[in-house]
C-alpha cells in the first residue's frame, strides 16, 4: 500500500468511527465534565505534598506538631472527593450540552451515587484483629498491642459484645468510595443519570406551572420528577444488590470492572499503546493528547489516587500495590514538551538547523515547549503527514514510556506518590514533584533521549528544508 | 468598546492563546480595536451566551469537532472556520486576523 493511499484509508476509514465515538454526548460528558476535577486534585496535590515533604526532619516535625494531619485533612476533602466531582460535573456537563438547567442533575448524580452505597465503614476493630491484623499503633506511629494479642483480649469478652465491637459503623459516608476507588461508578452514574434527566425533560416529564409563577421557583418543579425517578430507581438498585447479593453496586463495580480496567491501563502493553495512540493521532492531525486523555483518564486517576494514597500512609511501593502507570505517566511522560515529546527537536533547531523555516520555528517553540505546548511544531514544521519526521514521532513516546516503566518496575526510581502537577508544569519541575529528585533526575534523560533520537531524522529534514529554500531563492534571481 | 470580538479555541485555550497574542500585535499595527481571546472548546457554549464573540475561529487540532460546534454558532447565528494549518503552526498571527476580517466583511 503507497504512503497516500494509507492516509486515505486512516481519514475515511479508521478516524471517523473514533472521532464519532469520541464525539458522543457519553464521552464529551466525560471529559469536560472530568475537568471540574481538576482543581481539586491539584491543589489537593499542594496539601499531600506538605503533608508528606520528602526530608524526614522536617516530616517529623510536622508530624509531631499535628500539622501533617491538618494537611491530609485538606487533601482528603478535596483531592479525596474525585469522585463525587466527576459524578456531580459529568451529570452536569451532559445536561448543559442537553440545554437544560444543569446543576440539579448534577445534584441528582451525587444523590444517586450516596443512594448505590452501603452507608457504613468497617469497624477498625476487625482490620486490626488477628496474625495478619494490623495491631494497634499510638500516636507516634509504634505498635502497642499486636493483632494476635487484640484477637485474644476480644475473644475475652461475652459473645454479644464481640459482635457489637467488631460490626460496622453505621450512619457514615464511606470516603473510600468517593475516593479512586468509586471512580468508575461515579462516571456511569454521570452519564447515565445526565442522559435519563435529559430524556425525561424532552419528553416533557415535568411539573408545568401556571405562568404567574415566577420563573425561579417553577425552575425547580422542573427537577423534581426527574430527580424523583432516577432516585427512585436507584433505591430500588440499592435494595436490589443489598437484599439479594448483599453487596452494593458500587462494591461490584470496583471488583468487576475497575480492578481489571485499571489492572490494564497499569500494564505495560496499556502504556506502550497509549504512547503510540498520542502521536498516531496527531500524525493525521487529530488532538491526539486530548482524545488520549479522555479516553484513559477515568482509569489513569483512580491509578494515581491509589498512590496518593499510599504515598500519604507513608508506604508507597510496588509491593503495597502501588500502580506504575498513572495519570502523571501520562502528562509528564509521554506528553513531556508536548505530544511526541518534541524537545529534541527544538535543541536541534536551536543549535543545529540551517534552513530558515526550522530556525524560524525553534524560536517560537522554545517558550511554549517548556510549558509542554507543541501546536506551533506539530502544524508549522509539521509534523501531521510530515513522513520526514515519523518515525522519531512515533518512536520517542513509546521508547520513553517502555524505559520509564522499566525504571519503575526495577525500583530504579520510585514509584510516582500520586501528587498531581498540571500538565502544563515545565519538565525537570514536574519530575520533582510527581515522584522527587530521583524522577526529575529521570526526566532529565528523557530529555536527551528526544533529543539523540530526533536528532538524525531532523537533520535530512533539515538538509530537505534548505535545499528546497536555496532552489527558491535560486529560481527568484533567475 | 471595541469593534469586533474575535474568539478563538482549541482543546485548553492554550496553545490558541499563543496566537491570540500575535493576532493582537498584527491588530494593533493595522490600528484596529479587536478584542482577541482564546478558550477552550469546552467553554464554546458558555462564551457564545456571555461574550457574544462575532466570529469563531477552531484550532486544526480540534477540527474533527467542526460539525458540532457549528450547530452551535449557527444557532448564535455567527460564522466560524478552522484556522490555516501553516498559520497555525508558524503562528501567523497577521494571516489569522485577514482571514477573519474576511469572514467577517463577507457577512457584513
Amino acid at each position: 500500500m503507497s504512503k497516500s493511499s494509507f492516509g486515505d484509508f486512516i481519514n475515511k476509514k479508521v478516524l471517523p468511527p473514533i472521532m464519532k465515538f469520541v464525539n458522543t454526548k457519553a464521552i464529551t460528558a466525560l471529559k469536560d465534565g472530568m475537568v471540574y476535577a481538576l482543581p481539586f486534585i491539584i491543589i489537593g496535590s499542594v496539601f499531600l505534598i506538605l503533608s508528606n515533604i520528602p526530608i524526614t526532619s522536617v516530616a517529623n516535625a510536622l508530624k509531631a506538631s499535628g500539622w501533617s494531619a491538618v494537611f491530609s485533612q485538606a487533601y482528603t476533602a478535596s483531592f479525596g472527593l474525585i469522585s463525587v466531582w466527576a459524578s456531580i460535573g459529568i451529570a452536569y456537563v451532559y445536561v448543559r450540552n442537553e440545554g437544560y438547567e444543569p446543576l440539579p442533575a448534577g445534584l441528582t448524580s451525587l444523590s444517586a451515587f450516596l443512594i448505590l452505597q452501603f452507608l457504613q465503614v468497617d469497624n477498625p476493630l476487625v482490620a486490626s484483629m488477628g496474625k495478619a491484623g494490623s495491631g494497634i499503633t499510638n500516636a507516634a506511629g509504634s505498635t502497642v498491642m499486636s493483632g494476635t494479642q487484640v484477637a485474644q483480649n476480644i475473644d475475652k469478652l461475652p459473645h454479644a459484645l464481640q459482635t457489637f465491637l467488631s460490626s460496622p459503623v453505621t450512619n457514615v459516608i464511606n470516603i473510600t468510595w468517593l475516593g479512586g476507588q468509586g471512580m468508575i461508578a461515579a462516571i456511569i452514574i454521570g452519564i447515565l443519570v445526565g442522559w435519563s434527566y435529559s430524556k425525561m425533560l424532552k419528553a416533557g416529564w415535568k411539573i408545568t406551572l401556571p405562568e404567574q409563577v415566577p420563573a425561579n421557583v417553577a425552575n425547580q418543579f422542573t427537577a423534581m420528577i426527574p430527580a424523583g425517578v432516577i432516585l427512585t430507581a436507584s433505591m430500588l438498585l440499592y435494595a436490589f444488590f443489598k437484599m439479594v447479593m448483599s453487596t452494593d453496586l458500587l462494591q461490584l463495580i470496583y471488583k468487576m470492572l475497575q480492578t481489571p480496567l485499571q489492572g490494564l491501563s497499569d500494564s505495560l502493553g496499556g502504556a506502550l499503546i497509549i504512547a503510540f495512540l498520542v502521536p498516531f493521532f496527531w500524525f493525521f492531525g487529530v488532538h491526539g493528547g486530548l482524545i488520549m486523555g479522555a479516553i484513559t483518564s477515568g482509569l489513569l486517576i483512580p491509578n494515581t489516587f491509589d498512590n496518593a494514597r499510599l504515598f500519604n500512609e507513608g508506604r508507597l511501593s510496588l509491593a503495597n500495590g502501588a500502580h506504575i502507570v498513572t495519570n502523571e505517566f501520562y502528562n509528564n511522560f509521554i506528553n513531556l514538551t508536548g505530544s511526541g515529546i518534541t524537545i529534541g527537536l527544538v535543541i536541534f533547531t536551536l543549535y543545529a538547523a540551517r534552513s530558515a523555516q526550522m530556525k524560524s520555528l525553534g524560536k517560537i517553540e522554545l517558550v511554549p515547549a517548556l510549558f509542554n505546548i507543541n501546536e506551533p511544531f506539530l502544524f508549522g514544521l509539521p509534523l501531521v503527514m510530515n513522513p520526514f519526521l515519523a518515525i522519531p514521532f512515533f518512536l520517542t513516546p513509546v521508547i520513553v514510556a517502555l524505559t520509564t516503566y522499566l525504571v519503575i518496575y526495577f525500583g530504579i526510581v520510585p514509584p510516582l506518590n500520586g501528587v498531581a502537577a498540571p500538565w502544563t508544569t515545565p519538565p525537570i519541575i514536574s519530575g520533582f514533584l510527581i515522584g522527587g529528585w530521583k524522577m526529575a533526575i529521570w526526566q532529565t534523560i528523557v530529555l536527551i533521549m528526544s533529543t539523540a533520537i530526533y536528532f538524525p531524522f531532523a537533520k535530512k529534514y533539515d538538509s530537505y528544508l534548505l535545499a528546497q529554500e536555496q532552489e527558491k531563492i535560486a529560481n527568484e534571481t533567475k | 468598546m471595541s469593534e469586533r470580538t474575535i474568539m478563538l479555541a482549541c482543546s485548553a485555550g492554550m496553545s490558541t492563546s499563543l496566537l491570540v497574542s500575535k493576532m493582537l500585535a498584527a491588530a494593533k499595527e493595522k490600528g484596529k480595536d479587536y478584542k482577541i481571546f482564546a478558550t477552550s472548546t469546552a467553554d464554546i457554549d458558555h462564551q457564545l451566551e456571555f461574550t457574544k464573540p462575532d466570529i469563531l475561529l477552531l484550532g486544526p487540532q480540534v477540527a474533527y469537532m467542526k460539525d458540532e460546534i457549528k450547530k452551535k454558532t449557527d444557532k448564535a447565528g455567527i460564522p466560524m472556520d478552522v484556522i490555516n494549518m501553516t498559520d497555525y503552526g508558524m503562528m501567523n498571527g497577521a494571516k489569522v486576523l485577514t482571514t477573519a476580517e474576511e469572514i467577517l466583511n463577507g457577512r457584513a
